[in-house]
């Protein structure tokens, strides 16, 4: 049986702005708090990451298109095609993303002074979100049918989630960190049901999806990923997160992109046998 | 109006692969990179000693999952049914190799850009057939107008995804058991 091939842009793509877009979305949750004793840089400091972390995952996009100088056509079909509709909302979070960067400058022109930070940064996590559910629905590819349904925007989110909640550890503390620490623990927990559950529910389903469900649950990469979350989990206990974990949170992450781009089966793939 | 589909009859293909070779040097295609493809039939399908084929190339359908997908608008579905594609629009994101649930359309990564099937639209254009079905030995291969109806045929047959949401328009006719030949005792 012939899986999907493995596309690293995609997987880099994916976790880099899924990461940017959580990050985004705590920053604006967090702002009163990090507004506190030197709320300039540790935002900055923040939104940089950001915007360094979305411009390396749209360089990654670029490396999987084959030809990357016609990318200002990708708008044509907007009205039928989700990928159109995920591209236009990356670029936006990305765009908002630098004026948010921006504002954080000294040299901010006076017309971006004067917008409200909060409704500025609460309008970049808003539109990422929307990014990511675009990004989901795109990915649930009508010729995958394990993943031809919400399981590729449930991936996403946890990702969102799970990323954003660590890296946003670095820049609050107090109150607003022992939120992000019980948002990183939900977030985790979540992801862990979901990822222990999928591949036996795809078991239960026709040969192309009962296959995906085999090949992920005989794969290391799947395995080692919840591992990983379930020791993260061990190691955030006492309500403490340790400035490595996001760093390996993101490996695990890309590591479990990896799994969903190789593992699961295309359709296509079974021409000839029993569905 | 007329609604063109290629129509199979597993019955009558004997695998020769013609119609894939007439294919590939009508269109001039690349190594590695075929538009038509012969699929052999597992034995869950058809458990005999004989061998059953389907020739496959682009099912042309009716709310193509390609067409759906592709963002920057390369597929256009043509009144008579063919979904064409244009190489020159197309810039190799290769989400239509995602969406098609037949894995019909290929990626060129010489030319950096999709490719598929086009039914020789540009033959039928001219009154021709398509090269595929011209070649075909057997007549097991060959064009059908939807619209005038196709005796028979079915159109989700075993060893094919069932995909009404996304409407195929190739025809099937399924393999008979073989005929087995005794010499009287």
């Amino acid at each position: 049986m012939e899986m999907q091939s493995l596309d690293l842009p995609l997987v880099f793509f994916t976790v880099l702005t899924q990461t940017a877009i959580g990050m985004a979305m705590f920053a604006a949750l967090c702002l009163p708090a990090t507004a506190g004793a030197s709320p300039g840089n540790r935002l900055r400091t923040e939104w940089i990451m950001i915007v360094v972390l979305v411009s390396l995952g749209t360089a990654a996009a670029f490396l999987h298109i084959g030809k990357p100088l016609g990318v200002f056509r990708i708008l044509n079909n907007i009205g039928v095609s989700w990928l159109s509709r995920e591209i236009l909302l990356v670029g936006l979070f990305s765009g908002l993303a630098a004026l948010n960067l921006l504002k954080l400058l000294p040299l901010a022109p006076k017309a971006l002074q004067n917008i409200d930070r909060l409704l500025l940064m609460r309008g970049t996590a808003v539109v990422g979100l929307l990014a990511v559910v675009a990004t989901g629905i795109t990915y649930a590819w009508t010729g995958i049918d394990a993943i031809y349904n919400i399981v590729p925007l449930a991936f996403f989110l946890s990702t969102v989630f799970v990323l954003g909640a660590a890296f946003a550890s670095w820049f609050v503390e107090g109150e607003p960190f022992l939120k992000v620490h019980g948002a990183l623990v939900m977030a985790l927990v979540a992801s862990l049901v979901l990822r222990i559950c999928l591949p036996f529910i795809w078991l239960s389903g026709g040969t192309v999806v009962h296959n995906s469900g085999q090949h992920y649950l005989q794969s290391p990469l799947h395995w080692l990923h919840i591992l990983a979350f379930l020791a993260a989990l061990y190691v955030i206990r006492g309500r403490r997160i340790p400035k490595w974990l996001p760093i390996l949170l993101v490996l695990v992450e890309l590591m479990g992109r990896t799994a969903i781009f190789a593992l699961v089966e295309t359709s296509g793939s079974n021409i000839g046998n029993l569905y | 109006m007329t609604r063109y589909a290629f129509s199979v009859n597993a019955d009558l293909c004997i695998g020769c692969n013609t119609c894939a070779m007439a294919c590939k040097n009508q269109n001039g295609l690349d190594d590695g990179i075929n538009w038509r493809i012969v699929y052999p039939l597992s034995e869950e399908i058809y458990p005999h000693r004989e061998r059953a084929f389907f020739s496959l190339a682009c099912n042309h359908c009716d709310n193509p999952a390609c067409l759906k997908g592709c963002p920057v608008g390369a597929y256009t579905k043509r009144p008579d049914g063919i979904v064409a594609h244009s190489q020159d629009t197309c810039i190799g994101c290769r989400a239509c190799l995602l969406n098609c649930p037949f894995g019909v359309p290929k990626f060129n990564a010489l030319k950096g850009n999709v490719e598929k099937c086009s039914m020789c639209n540009e033959r039928i254009d001219a009154g021709m057939s398509p090269a595929c079905v011209q070649a075909c030995p057997t007549r097991a291969l060959t064009l059908v107008d939807l619209a005038a109806g196709v005796e028979g045929a079915i159109s989700s047959p075993p060893g094919f995804p069932r995909r009404p949401d996304v409407g195929p328009s190739t025809r099937f006719k399924m393999p008979t058991a073989p005929v087995v030949v005794r010499r009287k005792v």
